[in-house]
């Protein structure tokens, strides 16, 4: 990246997880000028002029989703959605393990945008670690005065709760999350009431992702122009984009938003294994649509905006890559698997489709395929997609409809052969 | 009106209240989208997703009609190709794994999945894949068994259990496609509301253990009734096979009574209807054993003993007690009989409050029984006031109206009792006080109404309730009429009129209350009481050791069940004892004459229900044998005698009671539609 990064900006400094070293980093200077300089709406008002857009994968406005929250109606609460679960995804956590402050302070700024003196990190079940870094962090924020009881003399409390949730990936869907925060099991809710209306407790709450929030301390110091001064008009900043699969260095890259895949791919990731040979991507995580190995699909600027302009979505920017000895419908598979272990139960097409997408398509890979499967599985997706209660449904329908889309041969010669081609593959799926 | 909203579905236009739900729109223009978790006692989930319907202008594709409120201008089409292919792709992912055992199961033929999957679904399937299977039935309590292999896990049970009877217990386990229905940890299901999960219940997956496999829903009659077991007078369906044979009790429906919800005790208990142990003809005593007679034999000897004792000793020789659970129409002719037929006033009704009031406490009870309130207006009350009343026990839908109350009306629930009661966790507030000190407890929050503002702002605890739930109205005051564990309940009847007076001149107040059977309101508006009302008891004038009664006729009164050896004694001692019965009672066995009676279910009549609801019955099933109902038989008894009574039919004896008790007067009997028909309290007070 030719600009400093924003995120990882500090991520070689030495103990930067440690109160001191993040203070005499600049840390907890946003803070401070919010609360003592600044009124809520007018930290609101800064996020929302720097185009920042939520980093979980919907890319809502997040100024926005804080205006949402009505005037006067108390307690108001945060919760951060730090569940990170889509296969592919694993940024959030190394913001947190790195630079945990840095979290810390995005809750604070952005709880005292929206009034809320109570905020809850979600942090995903398998995250025990993390947990431990965030207590941490925060029991030194708390005797620092950085969090807490009137925090810098403004009069301001903030008080952060760490809550480590059961393991479940319908737990990210941030109604299901705020179920289970409060005890239940997680289902997705009915909206309308919004979260914004009513959400955690019955109160109002907005629901961020990690990487958005820790964003929000570099704004509020630096100001909205210096953020929209990185990345473009519809998607201004940066974007943490995690990377894995078969290349030199997989891992974490902070890209300005607009860089081209080709540029993950090649430069930061040191390009394919030797031996090895792209066969497809998945951009954003499980959920999003997988994209062959074509030069249109590489030089997709990675944004909001232009991977829906090549029928994927950037999602999480989780990029998961397939090398060409792996089979498609294997790959395909695993995707379909999760989605089927992870339906919540709650509505009948994710509940009852998931499983027969999964169950078709192991069939297919074991050589069981029929000739009108392929026509089967498009069709339950048309009756997945759109019908479901929450998202969830339709994410697995994507890699189904893509990978037929872009790999029919490969489908129909699993039919044809009633085998699998990759031998390796096949064994594993036995 | 700027409350309604335009909507156009399937091409029909239609104004409908703003922010009603779109699938309740349809329903009232009497367009049908198919719904399986839907239901309009228990609000939107939008799980199954069976009533997606295209709405133009929709961004992520067809949405739920039943969770969707509508909005002006919508438009709706619930037959277009797109909502149909959404319909049917629902509806086959519910068959994937449903077993389709329709042939044994309990549920077919009248079963949402079966019409559902007929009128929306698809007509083949294309699932190759193995079903899932559960092991099946699952007992999950004394009275329901589950199949999870037929589930839709549509949440109705969940629900249910959650929202209305709030007792939590059913739940969904496990996640994904392995979610099922269960109990926490396996505990069994243990409810008095258990069986409205049954009929809830969208297919065959819960059913009602006792009614298993005994059916097929194609083979019964659904005949409209009231439940016979409490006063609180809940509507029912009485499913009948072959014209003769109840299999089940159903909810029917009312919202201004039981909200569509019945109590276990209502639902299950009507084996007795079917019972080989009927009475089914006259028997008269002959010896130690009962020769079968006909009705007129059966009556000639009657007449003759009666006329004798009669003539030698006086009317007040004769007695007579009848069931509470007697219609208006059996009770009037009771009354008629024995007053105008045979001359005595010594008549009573069992089971009633125990009451022995003086004059004055007469007329407080009396002015407690006129202003009633009705049930539904519980959902208006600001507060409801228990006092010494448990509603669980004795009228229990009572209990599921004022969860509702509370919950969707934002009522404030006030209870004070000696002991927790089942609603007590409900309660915004909980009094206690002694056993016995229910008077003295009505007494101080009527002083603390008394003192007025100032006084009450002292800081004893009848004041702090009075000033935090008394101060505004609508408030309902429920009240055990029988005044369960108080000696003096002459007292605490002064006390509680006197407690009410004094609210009323603060707040809009309403009562009701607690009474013993189905037709306890009727036997009170009917006067089927001693000469000198409350303060007497027929019962001790039968009974008491002074006793100058030689003969008793016995209607429905089972004085002898569970009696000590004096009660025998004297019921022995009579020289006629004469009772009308359903079974051979332990007080039937003493008789010299028993006569075959019909039940609730086999006759034309009206019960009046706590609320002052009057409700009509209809000939279910035939009376088995030659029983008939109670008039009946007390006016063909009458034929031998000189004032014989004119009556042929309900319809004619209701109109009798309309002469004869004004508050009924403006009650026409066809008037009495489904839902009956609630005597309003100023009609009481002008006949009063």
């Amino acid at each position: 990246m030719s600009k400093e990064p924003i995120l990882f900006k500090h991520l070689a400094v030495p103990d930067i997880n440690k109160l001191g070293v993040y203070v005499e980093n600049g840390g907890y200077e946003g803070l401070r000028k919010a609360v003592t300089d600044m009124k809520p709406e007018d930290v609101t008002k800064e996020v929302s002029d720097s185009g920042l857009r939520g980093r979980g994968g919907a890319g809502f406005p997040t100024g926005r989703k804080w205006s949402f929250i009505p005037k006067g109606v108390l307690p108001t609460y945060l919760v951060v959605n730090a569940d990170e679960s889509e296969p592919g995804a694993f940024k959030d956590r190394e913001l947190m393990e790195r630079n945990p402050h840095q979290l810390l302070e995005g809750v604070a700024l952005s709880a005292y945008a929206i009034g809320c003196r109570l905020a809850f990190i979600y942090v995903r079940g398998e995250f025990l670690y993390i947990q431990e870094i965030l207590d941490a962090a925060l029991a030194e924020a708390y005797a620092g005065g950085y969090l807490g009881k009137n925090i810098f003399g403004s009069g301001y409390d903030i008080e952060i709760v760490v809550h480590r949730g059961a393991g479940a990936y319908i737990c990210g869907e941030e109604s299901a999350l705020l179920d289970s925060l409060e005890g239940y099991r997680g289902f997705p809710r009915l909206r309308p009431p919004f979260p914004a209306v009513k959400g955690l407790y019955g109160q109002p709450t907005v629901i961020n992702n990690v990487e958005t929030l820790a964003n929000v301390p570099h704004i509020v110091r630096h100001g909205s122009a210096w953020f929209r001064s990185y990345g473009t008009e519809k998607s201004p900043g940066t974007k943490i984009c995690s990377i894995s699969g078969p290349v030199q260095k997989p891992g974490n890259y902070e890209l300005e938003m607009g860089t081209p895949f080709r540029v993950l791919l090649e430069e930061k990731a040191g390009g394919m294994l030797p031996g090895k040979t792209l066969k497809a991507y998945i951009p954003g995580g499980a959920s999003a649509p997988m994209l062959p190995n074509r030069p249109e699909f590489i030089d997709v600027p990675i944004t909001y905006e232009d991977y829906p302009a090549v029928g994927s979505t950037m999602g999480s920017a989780s990029f998961i890559l397939i090398p060409e000895d792996v089979c498609i419908i294997y790959a395909q598979l695993r995707i379909s698997e999760f989605f089927a272990h992870e339906s919540c139960g709650k509505c009948i097409p994710c509940r009852e489709g998931t499983p027969w997408l999964m169950k078709t398509v192991r069939r297919i890979e074991r050589g069981e395929g029929r000739e009108d499967d392929l026509p089967l599985l498009l069709d339950i997706c048309d009756n997945i997609l759109g019908r479901s209660f929450c998202a969830l449904g339709d994410f697995s329908t994507s890699n189904i409809v893509a990978s037929i889309k872009y790999f029919y041969d490969e489908y129909e010669e699993h039919i044809r052969r009633r085998a699998c081609p990759h031998i390796s593959a096949t064994a594993a799926v036995a | 009106m700027d409350d309604l909203v335009n909507i156009t579905v399937d091409g029909l236009k239609m104004q409908v209240p703003k922010g009603t739900l779109l699938w309740e729109a349809c329903q009232a223009h009497g367009i049908d989208i198919p719904i399986f978790c839907y239901h309009t006692k228990l609000g939107p989930v939008g799980a199954c997703r069976t009533c997606l319907v295209e709405v133009e202008g929709m961004t992520k594709g067809p949405i739920t009609a039943c969770s969707t409120p509508v909005t002006d201008g919508m438009v709706v089409r619930t037959r277009s190709p797109i909502a149909q292919k959404a319909q049917r792709g629902i509806l086959e992912f519910l068959l994937l794994n449903h077993p389709l055992d329709c042939p044994i199961c309990d549920r077919g033929g009248e079963c949402p999945l079966q019409d559902q999957t007929f009128a929306y679904g698809p007509g083949s399937s294309r699932y190759v894949e193995p079903k899932r299977h559960h092991v099946k039935p699952i007992v999950l309590g004394p009275t329901i068994a589950l199949d999870r292999e037929r589930c839709v896990l549509c949440w109705r049970c969940v629900r249910f259990t959650a929202e209305i009877a709030e007792d939590k217990s059913i739940v969904l386990l496990d996640r994904g496609d392995h979610t099922v229905v269960g109990t926490f940890q396996d505990e069994p299901y243990v409810s008095n509301f258990s069986g409205n999960v049954v009929e809830l219940c969208p297919v065959g997956a819960l059913t009602a253990r006792k009614q298993r496999f005994n059916f097929r829903p194609w083979e019964l009659q659904n005949r409209p009734s009231i439940c016979p077991h409490c006063a609180f007078g809940c509507n029912i369906n009485i499913s009948v096979r072959k014209n003769d044979e109840v299999i089940r009790f159903l909810s029917r429906d009312n919202p201004e009574v039981d909200d569509s919800w019945l109590c276990d005790r209502g639902r299950f208990d009507f084996e007795f209807i079917n019972s080989p142990q009927r009475l089914t003809a006259p028997l008269v005593r002959d010896g130690d054993a009962f020769l079968e007679v006909s009705w007129t034999e059966a009556f000639e000897l009657i007449s003759n003993r009666l006329r004798s004792i009669l003539d030698e000793s006086g009317a007040h020789a004769l007695a007579g007690i009848a069931a509470a659970r007697m219609t208006n129409e059996g009770l009037h002719v009771f009354k008629r009989f024995m007053r105008d037929v045979v001359g005595t006033g010594l008549v009573d009704h069992t089971p009633r409050p125990n009451l022995r009031l003086t004059p004055g406490q007469q007329q407080a009870f009396a002015r407690l029984g006129r202003n009633l309130m009705p049930i539904a207006g519980l959902d208006d009350a600001r507060t409801i006031l228990l006092l010494g009343a448990d509603p669980s026990e004795r009228e229990p839908v009572m209990e599921l109206r004022i969860r509702q109350a509370v919950n969707r009306h934002g009522a404030q629930l006030v209870i004070a009792n000696p002991e927790e009661i089942t609603l007590s966790p409900k309660a915004s507030h909980a009094a206690s006080y002694e056993t016995g000190g229910l008077a003295a407890f009505i007494r101080s929050l009527t002083s603390a109404l008394r003192r007025g503002p100032q006084g009450s702002n002292n800081d004893d605890s009848a004041s702090a309730l009075v000033r935090t739930y008394l101060a505004e109205g609508p408030i309902a005051v429920i009240y055990d009429a029988s005044f369960p564990g108080t000696l003096d309940k002459g007292d605490a009847v002064l006390a509680l009129d006197d407690f009410v007076e004094a609210l009323r001149a603060r707040a809009a107040v309403g009562t009701l209350p607690l009474l013993d059977a189905a037709n306890s309101m009727g036997a009170r508006d009917l006067d089927i009481l001693p000469p000198d009302g409350w303060s007497s008891s027929v019962i001790d004038a039968l009974l008491g050791p002074d006793s100058q009664v030689r003969a008793a006729i016995l209607a429905g009164a089972d004085l002898a069940a569970g009696a000590g050896e004096e009660t025998l004694r004297r019921l022995n001692q009579l020289d006629l004892l004469v009772v009308q019965e359903l079974f051979m009672t332990e007080t039937a066995r003493l008789a010299d004459v028993v006569l075959p009676a019909a039940s609730f279910a086999e006759q034309i009549g009206t019960f009046t229900n706590s609320e002052r609801r009057v409700q009509r019955l209809h000939e279910a099933v035939p009376a088995p044998g030659v029983a008939r109902a109670d008039w009946e038989i007390l006016v063909d008894l009458s034929q031998h005698f000189d004032n014989a009574l004119p009556y042929a039919g309900a319809r004619q004896i209701w109109d009798d009671i309309r002469r004869t008790v004004p508050a009924y007067a403006p009650v026409a009997f066809d008037s009495i539609g489904p839902r009956g028909v609630r005597i309003e309290e100023t009609q009481v007070l002008e006949s009063a």
